[in-house]
């Protein structure tokens, strides 16, 4: 049985930012855009979440939510650095450490540093340590995998420490709502209600073959987490699963050709991307946000593993015009690859005239 | 042997010789000159071979005692540099050159002349006479865009063409491709419609049989240092294996690249549909800014070119990104990326005389074809540069 630590820091770019500014403390902080720049809330405090506002949510709504609130732009090269004295805080533990963002990671604590056997005492350590260093605070969840210490992580946040085990696994993934499992979004979760699936417990009584046929591959991932299954393993080397750029356009667009455009101009951020990472792709996708901020993302593989400018803008156009409902307006186009390999190296050839 | 010259009458010619002498000389003895001087004429003749290209140049010197001797290049040259501006006295000691001026004296010893490669001065009174002014203009326009690849000898020269009514100099490393046509005469540019008859590059129509020769770049170097502006005739004389150019007092005998110059005409004749037109000094200063952080291998460079956006950039695994967006700039054609390498296209636009330059450009695989912009009255000069693919 592995040692899973799962650290989330607490309201992370917004704590910082109250510990640069100690006047901001009890505000309402949102990090992000300002309301009037059509930019989006990065994060917010413990204060602004009683308001209904979350990151992603557009910083406008979030204003009209929480008028009082103080907009401050995000300084991520400061979280970086933050966050690169944490990380060396879980390497004083482990090797194993998988960061999944500035703000949160995984560490498998099976075998530690410290040789010490009670991963809750490790949680513990690691929790002291970052305040110690930092002055912020985290939530630390405690499991015997991957997925139940991010559960744990969240139960008693801000900084909480929770521990799942295999004797209350059954226990408290039962009572959680659907909507807290990591993996159901928005959509499947209102699709599960609709099926009368509410919490955990109604999930794990549902049939395999009913999961699969009603959610696909995603369906034999809820029923094995359901009865604490995970083998994921913590992952230190991060390889990107996939590249993107996207452009939330200065004003909503519905005309196809200043779409294309903006589509040609993603398309060459995204060769630059590729081409300075050296990787080729099979896979390509696009995302539309209309203006009622629905999205939808469509993807269809590529010919051959290639990084050409043509053949991506021609599929990526394809996926476009194929996917556009073109009586609605546009707010953000993104394009991106998938799929990739590092191995095909993307070199420039020199052309020469056949001599 | 003894005469007496001036230092700067003799350096000048001696920095020029120099560039003759090969640093890998197949033998000993062309590491050196070979100097005569002819008591009768007045004259000092100095000869520099790499067995390739041979060049003499001959001065008016007073010759007291006439005499043959072979000394080594590099030593001549550094010791006559270093002397006084003022009258150098060089005689022949037995097997010593000694070279005197003022109060300064070396004995330098001697090689043995009979070693060096005879040359037989040409007989230039059937030379054809070509206008060296426009000969030095056509070499300076096509020979940056010689290969450096010793794998392919053809391509190290200028394949120069002379044909009815027009001569033609071109030169293409594959990668790169430069060609200038100028007419033959005044005649023939009259003929064909236009006024201009300062760029014609012979005096009398042309009735030789057709000729196209190959020179290697070497010479062509060479003769591009000794031009002056001053005067305007230039002999040249065809052999089977060789060119002879009369200019100056220079005589210059340079092998010539004896095959058949590969057709890169086909590639010029690509239709591209997209035209830029913009201030070539700037474009050149924005190219060489971006193309601090190129990549050293590739050197690329690219053009996002559209009605409403031009923009330069570069990208490097190494170093980092850079762009510029350019303002000034006419584009009639559909929105196009294409990338290339800036050391070449900035050999090209060094090329261009005009304050404006045509870009016309295809797809990212497409050449590039670059053009004085408006085109020169009666002398047709084209560039071509093939993208890079990424």
């Amino acid at each position: 049985m592995k040692k899973i630590i799962h650290i989330d820091m607490d309201a992370y770019f917004a704590s910082i930012e109250i510990r640069e500014d100690p006047s901001l403390k009890g505000k309402c902080v949102i990090v992000g855009g300002l309301p009037d720049s059509r930019g989006v809330v990065a994060t917010c405090s413990y204060e602004a979440r009683k308001y209904g506002i979350h990151s992603g949510m557009s910083s406008y709504q979030a204003w009209k939510l929480c008028p009082q609130a103080v907009f401050v732009p995000g300084h991520f090269k400061l979280y970086k650095e933050v966050s690169e004295q944490i990380r060396s805080i879980f390497h004083n533990y482990t090797v194993l450490v998988e960061p999944v963002s500035l703000d949160e990671a995984y560490l498998d604590v099976t075998e530690n540093k410290l040789n010490e056997p009670d991963a809750v005492k490790i949680a513990r350590l690691i929790k002291q340590d970052i305040w110690n260093t930092t002055n912020l605070t985290c939530s630390a969840g405690v499991s015997y995998n991957k997925f139940l210490a991010k559960i744990a992580s969240e139960l008693e946040k801000p900084d909480g420490l929770s521990v799942i085990t295999e004797d209350n696994t059954q226990e408290i993934l039962f009572s959680l709502p659907i909507e807290k499992f990591f993996g159901i979004g928005k959509v499947t979760a209102a699709r599960m209600k609709k099926m009368g699936i509410k919490n955990g417990e109604d999930l794990y009584k549902q049939d395999l073959s009913d999961l699969i046929r009603n959610f696909g591959k995603a369906g034999v991932y809820y029923y094995q987490v359901l009865r604490g299954i995970d083998n994921r393993e913590v992952i230190t080397e991060f390889e990107p699963k996939t590249v993107s750029c996207e452009n939330t356009f200065d004003r909503d667009l519905d005309e196809v050709n200043e779409i294309l455009t903006e589509l040609k101009q993603l398309i060459e951020r995204l060769i630059n991307r590729l081409a300075l990472k050296g990787i080729t792709a099979k896979n390509i996708f696009i995302k539309i946000k209309y203006d009622n901020f629905e999205v939808i993302t469509r993807s269809c593989p590529l010919p051959e593993p290639t990084a050409d400018r043509t053949i991506l803008y021609e599929n990526a156009e394809k996926l476009l015009l194929a996917n556009w409902d073109n009586s609605r307006k546009i707010r953000l186009l993104g394009v991106g690859v998938g799929k990739l390999d590092s191995e095909r190296i993307v070199k420039d050839v020199q052309m020469e005239i056949p001599i | 042997m003894r005469f007496a010259v001036e230092k700067s009458e003799l350096i000048q010619h001696i920095q020029h010789l120099s560039s003759i002498i090969s640093t890998k000389a197949a033998s000993p003895i062309l590491t050196n000159y070979l100097i005569e001087a002819d008591e009768k004429k007045g004259e000092v003749k100095i000869t520099a071979t790499d067995l390739k290209i041979t060049s003499v140049v001959i001065l008016n010197a007073a010759v007291s005692e006439g005499g043959i001797i072979a000394v080594s290049a590099n030593y001549f040259n550094s010791i006559i540099s270093q002397m006084p501006d003022s009258v150098i006295n060089i005689w022949q000691n037995e097997d010593l050159l000694m070279i005197q001026c003022n109060k300064i004296d070396f004995n330098i010893l001697c090689a043995d002349y009979t070693l060096f490669p005879q040359l037989s001065l040409p007989n230039f009174e059937n030379a054809t006479l070509v206008n060296a002014e426009t000969f030095h203009r056509m070499i300076s326009k096509t020979v940056f865009a010689v290969s450096t690849d010793v794998n392919r000898p053809v391509l190290t020269g200028v394949c120069w063409k002379i044909m009815e009514k027009v001569n033609l100099m071109a030169a293409t490393d594959g990668r790169k491709v430069a060609e200038i046509i100028v007419p033959n005469t005044a005649a023939s540019a009259t003929e064909s419609g236009e006024e201009n008859i300062d760029e014609s590059i012979f005096d009398a129509p042309y009735s030789e049989q057709y000729l196209e020769k190959i020179i290697p770049v070497k010479a062509l170097n060479f003769l591009q240092k000794i031009y002056d502006p001053a005067i305007k005739e230039m002999k040249v004389i065809f052999e089977r294996n060789n060119i002879i150019f009369g200019y100056n007092n220079y005589i210059v005998v340079s092998n010539i690249i004896d095959h058949n110059y590969p057709e890169y005409e086909k590639a010029l004749l690509v239709e591209l549909p997209h035209r830029l037109v913009l201030p070539k000094e700037s474009l050149m200063q924005s190219i060489r800014r971006v193309a601090l952080i190129a990549p050293e291998d590739s050197g690329r460079v690219k053009f996002d070119v559209d009605k409403d956006r031009f923009e330069i950039s570069t990208f490097n695994k190494e170093t980092g990104e850079a762009k510029e967006i350019i303002d000034k700039y006419e584009y009639s054609g559909a929105v196009t990326s294409i990338s290339f390498n800036n050391k070449y296209m900035l050999s090209i636009l060094d090329a261009i005389d005009t304050e404006q330059v045509l870009i016309k450009l295809g797809d990212s695989k497409d050449p590039i074809l670059i053009f004085n912009e408006p085109p020169l009255k009666n002398q047709k000069i084209t560039f071509l540069l093939m993208p890079l693919r990424t």
